[in-house]
């Protein structure tokens, strides 16, 4: 176990935020944009901040996603973080600008992690492994949900 | 995750991978451990307490009977491939189930949790991970996380838990 399972997370993870790369998918939806960046792309601030039946907004998820691949890259670089999950979901509305800046954020966080995943060798430390498996299920989750309220505006 | 020299190749034992491999599929569809969801968010759970009448009422374009019929048409697909099928798959197949009577929704959640029961069975069975077994195993997973998500805004807005 290797190459292999770094290949089957890399495209699985990508897929989550980039959508299909071609013509087949494992979870999204069978057009160009259907990741998370694209899907988030065509939604507007206004939108983004919308209430959903949860009380959660597009923006809110956004954000969560933010913060949750940030702290993945926290411990890349070496450094030991002390999360408080519920930070995570104090973003519920957001203007333009602070919709363009998270969006960018959220892309540069994604392309973070892609790039260690590229690189993780050492997958020893019982958590490194958790947090590698669960990455994508967690996205794949919040897109699940944001599509949804995608669907509804 | 760390920084380590490009010659090491990664390795990874199988029994610390299935560990956790199968402890995202328990998370995703029956007991959550705080793995990547909320208390209860599991599938089972919030499928468990809701009608057929709410499971069948259409929102946002869709019902949660039909995204619970296409999650279980999903995990039998893939098993049908790890079994060396090599035809193709009607997916418009997958979204056919979109009410269901009190007896159908029972038949349909027993449905999703018996797919989802044998093929764990089966990935506790394999002893060599190559590709095959790890698409299975992680694109069930994936795939039922992301419906999950769907659900669970669903669920809200029919009423649910």
């Amino acid at each position: 176990m290797t190459e292999a399972l770094r290949s089957v997370l890399l495209e699985l993870f990508a897929e989550a935020y980039t959508g299909p790369n071609g013509p087949h998918t494992w979870f999204t939806d069978n057009r160009p944009g259907s990741g998370l960046l694209g899907t988030l792309g065509g939604v507007r601030a206004e939108d983004a901040s919308r209430p959903s039946p949860t009380g959660s907004t597009i923006a809110g998820h956004a954000e969560h996603l933010r913060w949750s691949l940030a702290l993945t890259n926290a411990y890349v670089r070496g450094e030991n973080p002390t999360p408080n999950w519920a930070e995570s979901w104090t973003v519920t509305t957001v203007d333009a600008e602070a919709w363009d800046n998270l969006r960018a954020d959220l892309r540069r966080e994604y392309e973070e992690v892609l790039a260690a995943l590229g690189r993780q060798k050492d997958v020893s430390d019982p958590q490194t492994l958790t947090g590698i498996l669960a990455l994508t299920p967690h996205a794949a989750y919040h897109l699940g949900a944001i599509r949804q309220r995608v669907n509804a505006l | 995750m760390s920084k380590a020299p490009d010659s090491t190749p990664i390795s990874v034992s199988a029994p610390h991978f299935t560990e956790n491999l199968f402890a995202i599929l328990t998370e995703t569809f029956e007991n959550t451990r705080g793995v990547y969801l909320d208390r209860d968010t599991d599938l089972f759970s919030t499928l468990a307490g809701l009608s057929a009448e709410q499971a069948s009422r259409e929102v946002l374009g869709t019902t949660v009977a039909a995204q619970v019929f296409h999650t279980a048409f999903y995990v039998r697909t893939l098993e049908r491939y790890a079994e060396g099928f090599t035809g193709k798959t009607d997916w418009n197949e997958s979204w056919t189930t979109k009410s269901v009577t009190e007896p159908e929704w029972d038949a349909l959640k027993a449905q999703l949790r018996a797919d989802y029961e044998r093929v764990t069975g089966r990935l506790r069975t394999v002893t060599h991970w190559g590709e095959d077994p790890l698409d299975l195993g992680m694109a069930v997973a994936v795939h039922s996380a992301y419906h999950l998500g769907a659900i669970r805004q669903l669920v809200k807005a029919v009423g649910g838990a």
